[in-house]
């Protein structure tokens, strides 16, 4: 079948990328355009609670109590329970505790006057009803999961404002409600591939890559500060949140565990369809040594 | 099932270099974004000396590549409500037009991406992309027989972004305030 429709799509800077909110209607777009300002305002409101970077979201108030309870927003707790659960069920793979690895090799900003463990346990994190603190003194970040959770929670606003179907692409955090079927291809230094056909649901890639590309932002290492070998690794899951998080499970899993994992948690491994194209001009460009952050 | 095709090949020269991109916004589009209760822009695109350029330079850590800065001023009737520029910056598989919208004390309002280009090689110039896209803009209504198409791939980051507002501040600093 034939059907008409309006695709109405806005782009801004937003947590440390891209971001691409899309719409399917059959209106024009203006009058939308409320919509799209506060679905983004949506995700920079999660940037503010969760980021790393910023020394006063919520996150950093909590690294910075030095054990004490602190307060904090309905989803950044909500986040932090999220990675604590992961904690278990990947017996530590999925650490969120390991920011002061980061901060002592300059990937997160120090903005701490005090001494700290470069690594804890999850299990270490403390929540009890609106508060939270942390037992020991490590440096939360919520980087491997609070992207794909702003997505999540941009796709539930606009579909609380009746929006049925859309998509939202938070530089590779995407995430398609409704009824439309998007294909997908993997972006690599050797070009694009055909990867998967998304539909109601999420995908999440996240690389690894021993150069420290400038324009690779996420950082992937185990308990022990170690980089895990080079990979791109997509997951689809039912949620952004989720699928963001297990990228990084399993590209510290050998392959063959990969979709065994995965399966636990209803999510997939995917792997590209066909060979990448090469693209010379990026294979042969120097990779740098320098590497940006997430802001989030 | 509705499928659809949000990606656009634009008609470049694309035999060894293709580019793929979007268009968000046009002009107009990301002025009534940026400032909604504005009632008027009026072009006053701003002209850089090597002097004011060197001094940009100096301020944002950033260079002015260009001698031309595409401005204009925006209105609420006749009250000066602040700046809204067009500026370009390049990354390493991207190519952006953004527009930002400034104060007149400086501080940032707003930044929209107006368009977006990625540049691979390859497989853009096999014939099952090149069907995939519709030359049109992002306002044309679309038959909705083709599929929505994605990237995903390693997060990039938006410093360059970052960067040119940094620019545009400094530029602001020099010649606009």
């Amino acid at each position: 079948m034939i059907l008409q429709g309006n695709i109405h799509k806005r782009m801004k800077p937003l947590l440390g990328t891209f971001v691409e909110v899309g719409i399917v209607t059959e209106e024009d777009s203006n009058a939308y355009r409320n919509l799209f300002n506060q679905t983004f305002s949506v995700m920079e409101n999660m940037q503010n609670q969760m980021s790393f970077h910023d020394r006063d979201s919520s996150l950093s108030r909590l690294n910075h109590a030095k054990g004490e309870w602190v307060e904090l927003p309905e989803d950044t707790l909500r986040v932090i329970e999220y990675a604590k659960q992961l904690y278990r069920q990947t017996d530590g793979l999925f650490n969120c505790t390991l920011g002061g690895y980061l901060v002592k090799r300059g990937k997160l900003p120090d903005h701490f006057d005090f001494d700290y463990q470069v690594n804890g346990s999850a299990d270490e994190i403390e929540i009890e009803n609106h508060r939270a603190r942390l037992n020991a003194p490590f440096l939360l970040t919520l980087d491997g999961i609070a992207k794909g959770y702003a997505v999540d929670k941009a796709v539930e606003y606009m579909q609380m404002q009746g929006i049925t179907s859309g998509w939202v692409n938070a530089g590779g955090d995407l995430r398609v409600f409704g009824d439309i079927e998007m294909p997908v291809y993997q972006r690599s230094n050797e070009g694009l591939s055909h990867l998967i056909k998304l539909k109601e649901n999420a995908l999440a890639t996240s690389e690894v890559n021993q150069f420290n590309r400038y324009d690779c932002p996420s950082h992937i290492i185990n308990n022990q500060g170690e980089w895990p070998d080079d990979c791109i690794i997509s997951v689809r899951a039912s949620q952004a949140w989720l699928a963001d998080a297990l990228t990084k499970v399993l590209a510290l899993v050998p392959y063959a565990q990969r979709k065994k994992i995965a399966g636990r948690f209803d999510a997939c491994f995917c792997q590209v369809t066909d060979k990448p194209s090469i693209d010379k001009s990026v294979t042969e460009s120097k990779p740098s040594s320098y590497m940006s952050q997430n802001t989030i | 099932m509705k499928t659809i095709n949000p990606f656009f090949l634009l008609p470049v020269a694309a035999i060894t270099c293709p580019a793929y991109g979007i268009q968000y916004l046009s002009t107009e589009q990301a002025q009534q974004v940026l400032f909604t209760h504005a009632t008027q822009f009026m072009e006053s695109s701003i002209e850089l000396t090597e002097e004011q350029r060197d001094r940009i330079k100096e301020i944002s850590d950033v260079r002015q590549r260009w001698k031309k800065q595409q401005a204009w001023k925006a209105y609420e009737g006749d009250k000066f409500v602040g700046w809204f520029i067009i500026d370009k910056v390049i990354g390493k598989h991207e190519f952006i037009t953004y527009a930002a919208a400034i104060s007149p004390e400086g501080d940032v309002l707003g930044i929209e991406i107006m368009d977006y280009r990625e540049t691979y090689g390859g497989e853009v110039n096999e014939a099952h992309w090149k069907k995939q896209f519709v030359g049109t803009t992002i306002s044309s209504p679309l038959k909705l027989t083709r599929d929505i198409e994605n990237i995903s791939g390693a997060t990039l980051s938006c410093r360059n972004v970052t960067n040119g507002v940094k620019r545009l501040l400094a530029l602001h600093e020099v010649v606009l305030k």
